[in-house]
């Protein structure tokens, strides 16, 4: 299974500015309920039925409570890979499901907001709690905010088949972030964010193995765990700019630079533009583009046993690019909070891999339909 | 060693978006008032139409790329990766 040591932190940053930034009014709530579903080439097929409910039980505050769960299916490469026995070849698929829920509470005071947000996840192989918390100040002018964050998050890394008190591993990570933003003019606002993260434990997949091939033979010499560093620090900052063009029609435009001590660098672009139509219509274009270098330990082959071996697509050399449209519709005219508001989008991405020896490239599309009501 | 000089080559520019970028924009720029912002306020000026959407894409991205840093998930997600 793969384990990312986030924390959680995206999904305390995004419900957080959702619950704060609109101002919630005493006793209002929301219900937000969606389906995603993802699909690729690769036979791999993720369901997620995903919903939050907020409520203010008092001006400036707001609760939270969401509950999400991935319903996977797949036979990927990666699945063939394991499950090949070496005499018949046979490949198996596998079903899984992975739960979450998120409890977050927000609260302004003036130019001051403070956000916090405890998540759990669980699956029959993995574990995690999480823990989040933020604070945003606005200057005396309202045009220039800071913001600070920090997250921690404690795993265990199981393996399927085997209940996690038998046995798991440990992973730990906590990161925070500064930000800053400015309103530039009537129509621009910029922010920049900076983020880093210490992750420790076992950050590899029990289901990963490589193979250890000597040079012009092709039964592999040997077939060893995946093993990795038990140590990350990750690095990130990130540009953002909200232009709003005419009354109707907006850019945003993120620039994202990553580095970590593993040796992995990457650069992402996402670039939404988001157009008012009429009819209370709404359409966003989204496109974004992602560019990785490997770890420094990644080989699409390796000619001998060494300390640290991968054949981890995440650790490779790749890019990917997504485009996608998404549709919304609000029951009631702008600046005042609808009733209804449904949304409907897809989006395409496309993954390629230099020098993956199991896959060079990756096709899929990501699916989801939407309703907020308003209580 | 060519790995250590490209880390070398990404700090000035861990720098000049951490530093200098903020310390550009928060001077010398006069101040919108509040009554000038009617079309920051308008909702395509929020950069997720759907925060639900953004959730879960930024969940696809953090378990299917190798950048995620905190902008992932408690989970495991999908198990082919």
């Amino acid at each position: 299974m793969e384990r990312t040591p986030g924390a959680g932190l995206v999904v305390v940053a995004l419900l957080l500015g959702a619950a704060s930034g609109p101002g919630a009014l005493a006793n209002e709530g929301d219900v937000d309920a969606r389906v995603s579903i993802y699909t690729d080439d690769d036979e791999t097929t993720v369901i997620t039925p995903r919903t939050r409910a907020a409520w203010s039980p008092a001006l400036g505050t707001q609760l939270g409570v969401g509950y999400a769960v991935d319903l996977i299916t797949s036979a990927s490469v990666d699945v063939r890979a394991v499950r090949v026995d070496g005499v018949s070849g046979a490949t198996t698929r596998f079903s899984d499901q992975r739960h979450e829920i998120l409890l977050s509470g927000s609260h302004e005071a003036g130019r001051r907001a403070f956000g916090a947000e405890a998540s759990t996840s669980w699956e029959n192989d993995f574990s995690s709690v999480g823990l989040g918390g933020s604070v945003r100040q606005e200057l005396a002018d309202r045009a220039t905010w800071f913001e600070v964050g920090g997250s921690f998050m404690g795993a265990r890394v199981g393996q399927a088949g085997t209940p996690l008190p038998v046995y798991s591993r440990a992973l730990t990570a906590g990161g925070g972030r500064i930000s800053v933003g400015r309103v530039l003019s009537a129509a621009l606002e910029l922010s920049a964010t900076y983020e880093l993260q210490h992750a420790a434990g076992y950050m590899a997949s029990p289901y990963r193995f490589v193979d250890v091939v000597v040079q012009g033979q092709e039964t592999p010499l040997a077939r060893l765990d995946e093993r990795v560093p038990e140590r990350r620090n990750r690095h990130a900052a990130a540009l953002r700019a909200a232009w709003a063009v005419t009354s109707s029609v907006a850019i945003h435009a993120a620039f994202r630079g990553y580095t970590d001590d593993w040796g992995m660098r990457a650069l992402t672009a996402d670039v939404p533009v988001r157009l008012s139509l009429p009819a209370r219509l709404e359409l966003t274009v989204r496109a974004r583009g992602h560019l990785q270098s490997g770890a420094d330990f990644y080989q699409p082959v390796y000619r001998e046993a060494r300390r640290y071996m991968t054949v981890d697509r995440k650790m490779a050399p790749m890019w990917n690019a997504l485009a996608g449209l998404e549709l919304g519709w609000a029951s009631g005219p702008e600046f005042a909070r609808p009733l209804f508001r449904p949304f409907v989008g897809c989006e395409g991405w496309f993954f390629e891999w230099s020098d993956h020896p199991r896959m060079r490239s990756r096709t899929a599309l990501m699916c989801g339909a939407d309703l907020a009501v308003r209580m | 060693m060519n790995r250590r000089r490209q880390a070398r080559s990404w700090t000035p520019v861990l720098f000049v978006t951490v530093i200098l970028w903020p310390a550009l924009f928060t001077s010398g720029c006069a101040t919108v008032q509040p009554w000038e912002r009617g079309r920051l306020a308008s909702r395509i000026m929020q950069p997720e139409a759907c925060p639900l959407g953004a959730v879960q894409r930024q969940h696809a991205f953090s378990v299917r790329e190798g950048a995620g840093l905190a902008m992932g998930s408690t989970g495991a997600g999908c198990g082919c990766n």
